[in-house]
């Protein structure tokens, strides 16, 4: 490939015009493309390019060293290129484990009263939840389309509204602990009795429902 | 206007499916939820909360309804096609992902947001001209934060008629003949309306009014002979464009561009001008002049197109004695320039206009450009030929050789035993 040819290649990804061939040379020019009428687009190839920096920013923050970088490329690569597999969901779980093999982030440092992964913790939710919503986008914009921003600000505003709630919630959790630092067997008991109602109520109902049995023809 | 379709033949109205990120999500953050609140680790179990929440409600949120899809035509002139898409999204529909393709220019994909209703233009850069078919235009829901999508609907193109678009000419030959008694170019017959012919003596028949007393006065002071100035007579220029159809449509393109080109100037000064198709064996257009004119031979060119395998001509179409014919043709085969050299032996005036594009020749193996050389020294040998017959060759892509040789041609046509030419072009 001609150097010309690579340059508009790499023009056309990022949504800006082609370069016209020099004068006398003997390059073909490309058909040209359908063009859509839109209000601030951005180039799709910046949308596939978002989750796996989320990646490596949510591997970086959950504390991920040695082997765990190894798994962190190659799930950077699964969400780039194959963001309808769900490698962010599975990055997500590992982002867990890493934060469950390390020190708790909402311990409370009893000499200075505060809690001090506060913000760590908070930006690790925050990265998580647009990891699993910038794949979920991913997964429908090609490398080639536009995406109109309109798209990206209402996503923005759900994403705005979810992360009020959680992030709330982070903030209650932390000060029950720094209320109440031990004796939470109750709250536990509470929470797991949540998950289980969650996990009925996510659940399609015809999976719950039994199914009449088939008579065989 | 379409519709997207159920998946599985489920009934309208089915709440849009979920992806598979949204089931994994789910599962995922009920999982950390779980580790987090069995092991008492409230970091881990907030990892899953956000996604949770997203998950549910974009679930509860799920669009109900399919997103419809309707084109209107836009204005679509020569070299831009246009047309307006029209899109229907039902609420909780936070995107529209697009998918608009033609063959000649492929596919574009987009992500558009659709508030309900929108309008969206669409338009493509194209040189063809003739029958074209717009886009195709294939269209998909997406519900919250891309967890759930809608069926994909899809709507065939519309067929539209693009128009040729005319060069600018500047001048055009007359044919030796001229037709009729009215008209804008001197014919050779005596008449009225036209420059000087001669001055006579005054003959049973003349009017008094075209007694020249000057002359009289100079010839004959005694009044004895009366002397009359005699003019020419006007008329009006038949010309038959006769275009090869058989051609490609590149090709095609140019001979539509050409025509039409010649159409007009010939119709702008008040010419008749006919049409006639050498790839098929229905009558043309009849010589007609006119704006009105005009618009049947742009339309007749826009829907020339191939169709079929043409038998062979024994005998070129009959065109009016006289009149200067056109033949737009790429010349790959005999018969345009057998056609052409039988109007000449019959005393017509011929223009070939050479219509094939400049080709590209890059990329070639041996064989094929021993295949691309053969054809263009017949070609070339069918061309020398033609001009060696009395016809006059254009090469139409080549622009400025092409009005300087109809230039050229215009001022020989216009030339008069006795005349200066100065001053002498066609409009």
């Amino acid at each position: 490939m001609r150097l010309w040819a690579l340059r508009n290649r790499l023009r056309e990804l990022f949504g800006l015009p082609p370069v016209p061939p020099r004068p006398g040379s003997a390059v073909v020019p490309a058909a040209p493309r359908v063009e859509v009428a839109m209000a601030g687009a951005v180039p799709g190839a910046l949308v596939r390019l978002l989750p796996p920096v989320l990646v490596v920013a949510g591997a970086a923050l959950s504390g991920a060293t040695g082997f765990a970088w190894y798994l962190t490329a190659l799930a950077a690569i699964a969400v780039t290129w194959w963001p309808r597999f769900p490698g962010a969901a599975i990055i997500v779980g590992f982002f867990g484990l890493w934060v469950f093999g390390r020190d708790d982030l909402l311990e409370l440092d009893t000499v200075a009263g505060t809690v001090p992964g506060l913000w760590r913790m908070a930006a690790l939710v925050l990265i998580v939840h647009l990891l699993l919503v910038g794949t979920a986008l991913a997964a429908h914009v090609a490398w080639r389309s536009l995406v109109e921003a309109g798209v990206l600000l209402r996503g923005a505003r759900t994403v705005l509204g979810t992360q009020a709630i959680a992030q709330s919630v982070l903030l209650l959790v932390a000060w029950l602990r720094a209320w109440q630092p031990v004796g939470q067997e109750w709250l536990r008991l509470v929470a797991v009795v949540a998950v289980v109602g969650v996990a009925l109520l996510v659940a399609p109902r015809e999976w719950l429902v039994r199914r009449p049995r088939r008579v065989p023809d | 206007m379409t519709q997207g379709t159920q998946p599985d033949g489920a009934p309208p109205g089915q709440p849009w499916g979920v992806t598979g990120s949204l089931v994994w999500a789910v599962a995922v953050s009920l999982v950390l939820l779980s580790v987090g609140a069995l092991a008492g680790r409230p970091d881990v179990a907030l990892l899953g909360v956000a996604p949770l929440l997203a998950s549910l409600s974009a679930t509860w949120l799920r669009p109900r309804g399919q997103v419809w899809a309707d084109s209107a035509q836009s204005e679509t002139t020569a070299g831009v096609l246009a047309q307006r898409v029209q899109l229907s999204a039902p609420p909780g529909c936070t995107a529209v992902r697009l998918r608009l393709g033609r063959p000649e220019h492929g596919f574009s994909e987009a992500l558009v947001h659709v508030p309900l209703h929108r309008e969206i233009e669409v338009t493509a850069r194209s040189v063809r001209t003739g029958p074209q078919q717009l886009f195709r235009v294939e269209h998909q829901g997406i519900g919250s934060g891309g967890l759930t999508a809608g069926p994909v609907g899809e709507e065939a193109p519309d067929a539209v008629v693009v128009l040729p678009r005319s060069r600018t000419m500047p001048a055009l030959p007359l044919p030796s003949r001229m037709r009729g008694l009215t008209g804008q170019h001197e014919s050779r017959r005596p008449g009225q309306g036209g420059g000087l012919r001669d001055v006579h003596l005054f003959l049973p028949g003349d009017s008094i009014r075209q007694v020249d007393w000057k002359v009289t006065a100079r010839r004959s002071p005694n009044l004895e002979q009366l002397y009359v100035r005699r003019t020419m007579a006007l008329g009006e220029a038949v010309v038959v464009l006769v275009v090869d159809s058989r051609d490609d449509a590149t090709s095609l393109d140019l001979a539509r561009q050409a025509a039409m080109t010649v159409a007009e100037g010939y119709l702008a000064v008040g010419d008749r001008v006919a049409v006639e198709d050498l790839g098929v064996r229905r009558r043309g257009l009849r010589p007609g002049t006119g704006h009105r004119q005009l618009d049947r031979v742009v339309q007749q060119l826009a829907l020339l197109r191939p169709e079929g395998d043409p038998r062979q001509r024994i005998r070129p179409p009959r065109v009016s004695a006289g009149s200067l014919v056109y033949v737009f043709s790429t010349f790959l085969d005999a018969e345009a320039a057998d056609m052409a050299r039988a109007w000449r032996r019959m005393g017509q005036g011929v223009i070939a206009v050479d219509v094939l594009p400049n080709v590209r020749t890059r990329g070639l193996d041996a064989r094929h450009w021993l295949a691309i050389r053969l054809i263009r020294i017949e070609r070339e040998d069918r061309l020398a030929e033609l001009a060696a017959a009395g016809v006059e060759v254009l090469r139409w892509p080549d622009a400025a050789g092409t009005t300087e040789r109809l230039q050229l041609a215009s001022r020989r046509s216009r030339r008069r035993p006795g005349r200066s030419m100065a001053g002498a072009v066609h409009r």
